[in-house]
């Protein structure tokens, strides 16, 4: 194995390990919003117990893999920071939104209710946003020479794979989070 | 036990809904980037192996609700099949991806850091996640275990 096989590969695994724990904290988000109108059952407090601000943890790992890219592939950094200023700066802003109202609603009542909207909606768009970085690397729309490469975005959004993607990503983290969440429980679901 | 039934009715609901996306995702793929098609398609063995375990993780769910047995031992198996099933996916994708970070312009190669900058930079890794990895464990066991099980364990013991 090379050394520049070697470094992808770690790369990839930090890719794969936040993308498990990100889809329970995403989940978590859109579960419990469309839970809340079944009072009867404790469904949407299981999936409060989720929305905690202990899972924002796992952002570290959001972290982690940028210092990667930057410290392993510095001569990639360039292009890859053009093409996904527009995808990662709304990722960025909609996560620091989205952890704001995790942290601090718990101290101040009246916002417990758009925790659970917040939440819920940018449990849908944060998943759809960051699986489409995929879609960016992969579908050639970063155009451009050497030095000053540019993503062409107008064929991005009007391209049917890149809409797969989003779909594939935002269903597999519901799907992923239901599956997961009754285990973590210990079974204690009456 | 009615939460759980929730979770499992809609589990039901989205994960054909997310085998039908991923069929989309392969389907557009053919059309918009052959190259990774292709690549994808050497190791079409794996993805066959990865929609098994995606169908493992299906019959975990479903049978229960034929059966009415005891359904406890089931959403356990359901999540080992979902993440094995996911491992597999990434690393079809990961290796037809390569040589490429950024088709068609940036490959690992073009962008990769000198040889003895890596071997630095490669050991401060395993030893940040030698520390960082119990460190998660312990914030884990601390904040997201259910502790009834504990305290009831402790109030028998006194």
């Amino acid at each position: 194995m090379s050394d520049a096989l070697l470094a992808i590969t770690l790369v990839w695994g930090f890719i794969f390990l936040y993308a498990i724990m990100a889809s329970m904290d995403f989940g978590a988000g859109f579960w419990a919003m469309t839970y809340i109108k079944k009072e009867e059952t404790n469904a949407t407090k299981i999936a409060n117990s989720y929305l905690s601000p202990t899972w924002e943890v796992t952002n570290t790992f959001v972290v982690g893999l940028v210092i990667a890219i930057y410290s392993l592939f510095p001569g990639a950094v360039f292009p890859i920071g053009v093409a996904l200023i527009v995808p990662a700066s709304l990722i960025l802003v909609l996560l620091c939104i989205r952890s704001a109202f995790l942290v601090f609603s718990h101290s101040v009542d009246k916002y417990e209710k758009a925790l659970t909207y917040i939440s819920g909606v940018t449990g849908l768009i944060i998943p759809g946003l960051l699986i489409s970085v995929l879609p960016i690397t992969h579908l050639g729309f970063v155009e451009g020479m050497r030095g000053n490469e540019e993503l062409n975005l107008s064929k991005l959004f009007t391209s049917p794979n890149e809409y797969a993607f989003v779909g594939f990503g935002i269903m597999s983290t519901l799907f992923y989070h239901l599956c997961s969440c009754p285990i973590t429980q210990n079974k204690p679901m009456k | 036990m009615k939460a759980y039934k929730i979770y499992r009715r809609d589990a039901m609901i989205t994960g054909p809904l997310m085998l039908v996306m991923a069929l989309l995702v392969m389907l557009t793929l053919r059309n918009e980037a052959n190259w990774i098609y292709q690549g994808m398609m050497k190791n079409s063995a794996l993805l066959f192996v990865s929609l098994i375990f995606f169908i493992i993780s299906g019959i975990a769910l479903y049978l229960p609700y034929f059966s009415k047995q005891d359904v406890k031992g089931m959403p356990r198996l359901a999540v080992i099949a979902i993440i094995i099933q996911y491992l597999i996916g990434s690393y079809v994708y990961g290796i037809a991806h390569l040589p490429y970070i950024i088709y068609p312009n940036v490959t690992i190669l073009s962008g990769f850091t000198d040889p003895t900058s890596f071997r630095a930079v490669f050991a401060t890794y395993i030893v940040g996640f030698a520390i960082l990895v119990p460190g998660f464990y312990y914030f884990w066991s601390i904040f997201m275990k259910d502790q009834r099980r504990k305290f009831k364990r402790r109030q028998m013991s006194n």
